[in-house]
């Protein structure tokens, strides 16, 4: 916990605060998860710059990622959507294999093997969910983030990533593995850049509820997408066990 | 002769409400938790899905539904923290009133996004005294299902919700770290300003 303590002396240095998020950030990841009030406060010492990085993604929704997701809900019809939903899966199943491969888990890796095996041929490229609709593959999402909590790996501190969003130390390193490991990011720019904005749109559109939902709700959005972006995570490293009792005081 | 059937009556009596009171007293089973939660969702589905009730009705129903099932005051004091232990009695007591509000209205005003979604319970854990986790799956048309956790603890009243947790994340838990990070950014009379801000908001918006 003494490495927060150094970081959190060095944060009025305005220029510098990017890139000391950026990269000291990975030397937290160690530190021991605490849980609630306790851990949030410890768990996020850039909250000054998150807070400033978050009020830029919300100008930077506002006017550019949530228009578009509303533009495509509206014009493109329902099937055509899922058919762009399953592609995207599709292309992900290689850096779910490699991940589940990693955190031990064959089982999720032959899934997720076979569905994208069968939905590249039979499924003509992804479009169709052949393996969903016709095996019981069912393939849970992993990547590097929870790779590494699988081995042990606290999320280290808390970061709001321009545009991206919410990430941690081990998070966002996870991502940038995950984007060198994903072999579909070696092909044509065209074609990453067009999948990098899909998933973009494609993910906005499948929150536009939850996040109306939680600006409708909540007394300050950072806080509650911070805590529920760090539940979700762990969650979804212990792979959705949720059952433990929740924290007394 | 009298007296004799008298006595036996007296103590025919006594022993049923030994049995009764054993049987209302004793540890509630993880099957009991599992059939309250099927059937108070199935109360709220059949409540969703009647054709002829008005808008207004069908949320005054589940509002009352709500307050009975759910263990406002303690899930507000939970998410309060250490704050609730430093605020004033007059600061608890309108705390508390503006926060069962704003629970009940953030819940039941959604019941209008409401699609055709079902409920399956997956399983039940039980958590040792009195409380237990009720894990369903809601089941939506066309979309991946979610998995949602009820927390529940059996109380004199009977089964009370404390917690309800979709894909990992509980409402308690992120509740508690807005709330305490409002506070520490801006102190808690600030907080029970907002919440009262946000209870205006709703009732204008639901009338």
């Amino acid at each position: 916990m003494a490495t927060h303590r150094l970081f959190i002396t060095r944060r009025d240095f305005p220029g510098r605060k990017m890139l000391l998020a950026a990269t000291c950030t990975l030397a937290l990841s160690a530190c021991a998860t605490a849980t609630g009030e306790d851990r949030e406060s410890k768990v996020d010492p850039f909250e000054p710059v998150n807070r400033t990085v978050f009020k830029f993604n919300e100008v930077v929704d506002g006017v550019l990622i949530k228009p578009a997701a509303l533009v495509y809900r509206d014009v493109v019809p329902e099937y055509g959507r899922e058919r762009v939903s399953n592609v995207l899966k599709n292309l992900s199943m290689p850096v779910v294999m490699v991940n589940s491969v990693l955190q031990g888990d064959p089982g999720n890796a032959f899934s997720a093997f076979w569905s994208f095996a069968l939905n590249t041929t039979l499924g003509i490229g992804g479009v169709f969910d052949f393996a969903g609709a016709n095996t019981s593959l069912n393939v849970r999402k992993e990547d590097f983030g929870q790779t590494m909590g699988a081995w042990g790996w606290g999320s280290g501190a808390y970061i709001v990533l321009p545009i991206i969003g919410p990430s941690s130390g081990r998070d966002a390193f996870g991502l940038a593995v995950d984007t060198v490991s994903d072999p579909f990011n070696y092909m044509d720019d065209d074609i990453v850049v067009t999948r990098t904005v899909m998933r973009a749109i494609d993910a906005r559109t499948g929150n536009l509820q939850v996040i109306d939902d939680i600006y409708d709700t909540s007394l300050d959005p950072y806080a509650t997408i911070r805590s529920a972006y760090l539940q979700r995570r762990d969650a979804e490293i212990a792979n959705r066990k949720s059952e433990q009792k929740p924290e007394k005081e | 002769m009298n007296g004799m059937r008298e006595t036996s009556r007296k103590l025919m009596l006594g022993m049923a409400l030994v049995l009764f009171y054993s049987t209302a007293q004793a540890a509630s089973t993880i099957e009991q938790a599992k059939s309250y939660a099927s059937g108070l969702g199935q109360q709220v589905l059949d409540i969703l899905g009647e054709k002829t009730t008005s808008d207004n009705e069908k949320q005054n129903r589940l509002r009352a539904m709500f307050q009975q099932n759910v263990d406002v005051d303690w899930i507000g004091k939970f998410v309060l923290g250490r704050n609730w232990r430093m605020a004033t009695p007059q600061q608890q007591q309108e705390y508390l009133n503006y926060y069962g509000k704003f629970l009940i209205n953030n819940y039941t005003s959604k019941f209008k996004n409401y699609t055709g979604e079902t409920f399956d319970i997956t399983h039940a854990l039980d958590n040792g005294n009195g409380e237990y986790v009720i894990s369903m799956e809601i089941i939506r048309p066309k979309e991946p299902k979610v998995l949602v956790d009820y927390r529940v603890r059996n109380t004199p009243g009977g089964f009370r919700i404390y917690d309800i947790v979709v894909e990992g994340v509980s409402l308690i838990n992120t509740q508690r770290s807005e709330f305490s990070s409002v506070v520490n950014r801006k102190g808690l009379d600030a907080l029970i300003e907002m919440l009262a801000k946000k209870v205006a908001a709703q009732e204008t918006a639901s009338s």
